[in-house]
């Protein structure tokens, strides 16, 4: 019985699409495309009600005119976009003092039983020969070019607000402070799974494997998951009423 | 074959082994290994140890980096309780855990937002210090423990489940306010720490019985079947040891008999048969235990009742458990800096060994005693926040004297037993 259940957690139902970036990708470019990534998810798989930087001018706008006296729908805002700014300011301080192998972003109430996976694979962007960099705007270009055009998300159920949770994997001794190590941590088998692959388009890039497993790389999980936004009104329309 | 080699050949388990369980930081990242060695070369420096004892401050630089604490724990439950212990000769069981600080999420069943179950990642940092602080009579811990045991060793061998049949379920019933869903998330702690080498971390999912039944008729059937439907996909990842927590067993599996006859709609009646074919489904997987709590025992359904393997009764505290609970409780007192100056309160051994003679050293600890024999036929819920009530109805001062704090506490048992006779005549 155990065998045939270790060949099933193998093949688990992957869908996967490969991101082309040509040349280098520096670290700070790594970030912003898992940045990026965050951001076209959490709006794409409905945990914000709007596109993120939209979201953040309409906060701001509505903060105006409450005042002092925020509703509860805006301190809930409030509260999950400074949980994503402060993940973001916390993944490029780790951007720039580590080599980052995976992310992954998940949908769901805990680490090990989330509705939806997405692992972003960096490995490849490590292991290059290309001598030109790439540059943000262009990158970030064709992140989105590959997300949405024979992106994952096609073919999926609607999802509920629920918690998002990032974690990293990197090696042992990156003496991150923020993340917190999981040591034990293992991709979890339960739900949908959709793996993003980056590469830097060159010949190296065949001979290196997608993943190499060494016992030294560990995953990493952001201290604080983002609540899910559930919004009943329109954040301006709101208040225009009264 | 040589006599000595015979020796080693034999079985190591034959002396009792001594559990030190180790609390790594949560930011740590070094491997278990390296922390076991430093942590017994500690254990080699100290020698011998009388009975429990927590570590917290070290010498050596990598533990004071990587490691909370250190304890040697449960010595009482086994054998080696009364005697001191060679940490260099005794075999020694190291478990090195980091504490989640996650906190409970909430599983929903798919269609609605209704959470049906609290969900912690173990070992939890809010279950940490609760096995210890439950004090009870018996064997119980010892009991649960042992249980634990035989079911992991019974899977591993593979017995065969159509001769010898054990079905995962533990019962613990008795009044209210004695422990039982405390004991149970206490227990699903301990296991995940002391498997903590077999499985890679634990679950704890508390099933809240009541979002199990529907507006709908017939439809609640189908929600246990939902509810455990998700617990299978849990129990499919063989690293983790899933413990099932059903509090207040007896609104899901209500006796069929006494609702056939009433004016109950027979939809309860489906939700027990759901769940008792649920529980024979899931007792097959190793690595599930299901624990479930009571206080009326009269109105579980005898067929659940037939499946639980331990049924325990969990009584109110003898006025040796009581003495222990006060015992801590003034201990925490005194460390919070509430009563001042500190003063030497003698723990039950020590009473025992004076043999409950009263001198200038005892005098207080008697006094304690005496109180603990006026309480008995509290419940530990209610005992541990006498010493609350005890401040708020006759201190009131930042820091009281100990003899002070002593007298209030008197009152306030006395005060705890008039209330309940008012309580009880009206």
């Amino acid at each position: 019985m155990e065998a045939s259940l270790r060949s099933c957690t193998q093949c688990i139902p992957t869908e996967t699409c490969e991101v082309g970036l040509n040349g280098h990708v520096p670290p700070h470019l790594q970030c912003r495309l898992v940045t990026e990534t965050v951001k076209f998810l959490m709006y794409q798989r409905e945990q914000i009600p709007m596109p993120y930087e939209h979201l953040k001018q309409q906060i701001a706008l509505q903060e105006q005119k409450e005042r002092k006296r925020l509703s509860l729908e805006t301190k809930k805002c409030l509260q999950t976009l400074s949980n994503i700014d402060e993940l973001f300011k916390n993944l490029e301080r780790v951007f720039e003092i580590a080599q980052v192998t995976r992310i992954l972003i998940l949908f769901g109430s805990t680490a090990v039983s989330p509705k939806e996976i997405y692992i972003l694979n960096l490995n490849r962007l490590h292991h290059h020969d290309a001598v030109s960099r790439v540059n943000t705007k262009a990158g970030v270009q064709s992140l989105m070019r590959t997300l949405i055009t024979n992106g994952p998300l096609s073919e999926v159920d609607t999802l509920v607000p629920t918690s998002t949770i990032v974690l990293l994997e990197a090696h042992r001794d990156s003496a991150l402070s923020w993340f917190r190590p999981k040591v034990t941590y293992k991709l979890p088998i339960r739900g949908k799974r959709f793996e993003i692959h980056f590469s830097t388009c060159s010949e190296f890039n065949s001979k290196e494997g997608g993943h190499n497993e060494d016992s030294n790389l560990i995953w990493y999980q952001s201290p604080c998951s983002i609540k899910g936004l559930q919004m009943k009104t329109k954040p301006v329309a709101s208040t225009s009423c009264f | 074959m040589e006599v000595g080699d015979l020796e080693n050949a034999l079985p190591d388990y034959v002396e009792p082994s001594v559990h030190v369980e180790i609390c790594q930081n949560p930011c740590s990242t070094l491997t278990a290994a390296i922390i076991k060695e430093h942590v017994m070369q500690l254990l080699h420096q100290h020698r011998t140890a009388y009975g429990d004892f927590i570590l917290t401050e070290f010498d050596d630089p990598i533990l004071i980096k990587h490691v909370k604490s250190v304890a040697i724990c449960d010595t009482d439950l086994s054998k080696l309780g009364k005697q001191a212990i060679d940490l260099c000769h005794t075999q020694l069981d190291l478990h090195v855990f980091q504490l989640q600080e996650d906190g409970a999420a909430s599983e929903e069943l798919d269609d609605d937002n209704l959470s049906a179950a609290s969900h912690w990642i173990l070992p939890a940092v809010e279950f940490h210090g609760m096995w210890e602080n439950l004090i009870f009579d018996s064997s119980v811990k010892e009991d649960l423990l042992h249980y634990a045991a035989t079911t992991l060793l019974f899977s591993d061998q593979n017995v065969d489940c159509n001769v010898i049949s054990w079905n995962r379920v533990i019962l613990l019933h008795g009044p209210p306010g004695t422990g039982k869903t405390s004991l149970c998330k206490a227990l699903a702690q301990k296991l995940c720490i002391r498997l903590s080498n077999r499985y890679s971390y634990g679950q704890l999912i508390e099933i809240n019985s009541h979002s199990l039944f529907s507006k709908w008729f017939s439809e609640s059937g189908k929600l246990v079947m939902k509810m455990f439907q998700k617990i299978q996909e849990f129990i499919d990842n063989q690293d983790a040891l899933i413990c099932v927590l059903i509090d207040e067993v007896e609104s899901l599996t209500a006796a069929r008999k006494s609702s056939m006859s009433g004016a109950e709609p027979s939809d309860a009646i489906r939700v027990v048969n759901a769940l008792l074919t649920q529980i024979d489904q899931i007792k097959k997987h190793p690595n599930v235990i299901i624990l479930t709590t009571s206080n009326v025992t009269g109105a579980i359904d005898l067929a659940f009742v037939d499946r639980a393997d331990i049924k325990q009764y969990i009584g109110h505290p003898s006025p040796a458990a009581v003495f222990k609970i006060y015992h801590s409780c003034l201990c925490e007192l005194m460390r919070k800096r509430i009563i001042q100056p500190l003063q030497q309160l003698l723990d039950l051994r020590a009473l025992e060994v004076m043999e409950f003679k009263e001198n200038d050293a005892t005098k207080l600890s008697m006094r304690l005693w005496e109180i603990a024999n006026q309480s008995h036929g509290l419940s530990g819920r209610t005992l541990r926040k006498l010493p609350f009530l005890a401040h708020a109805l006759y201190i009131q001062t930042r820091t009281v004297s100990l003899k002070d704090y002593l007298a209030a506490l008197s009152e306030v048992v006395k005060r705890q037993f008039e209330e309940r006779g008012h309580l009880e005549s009206s």
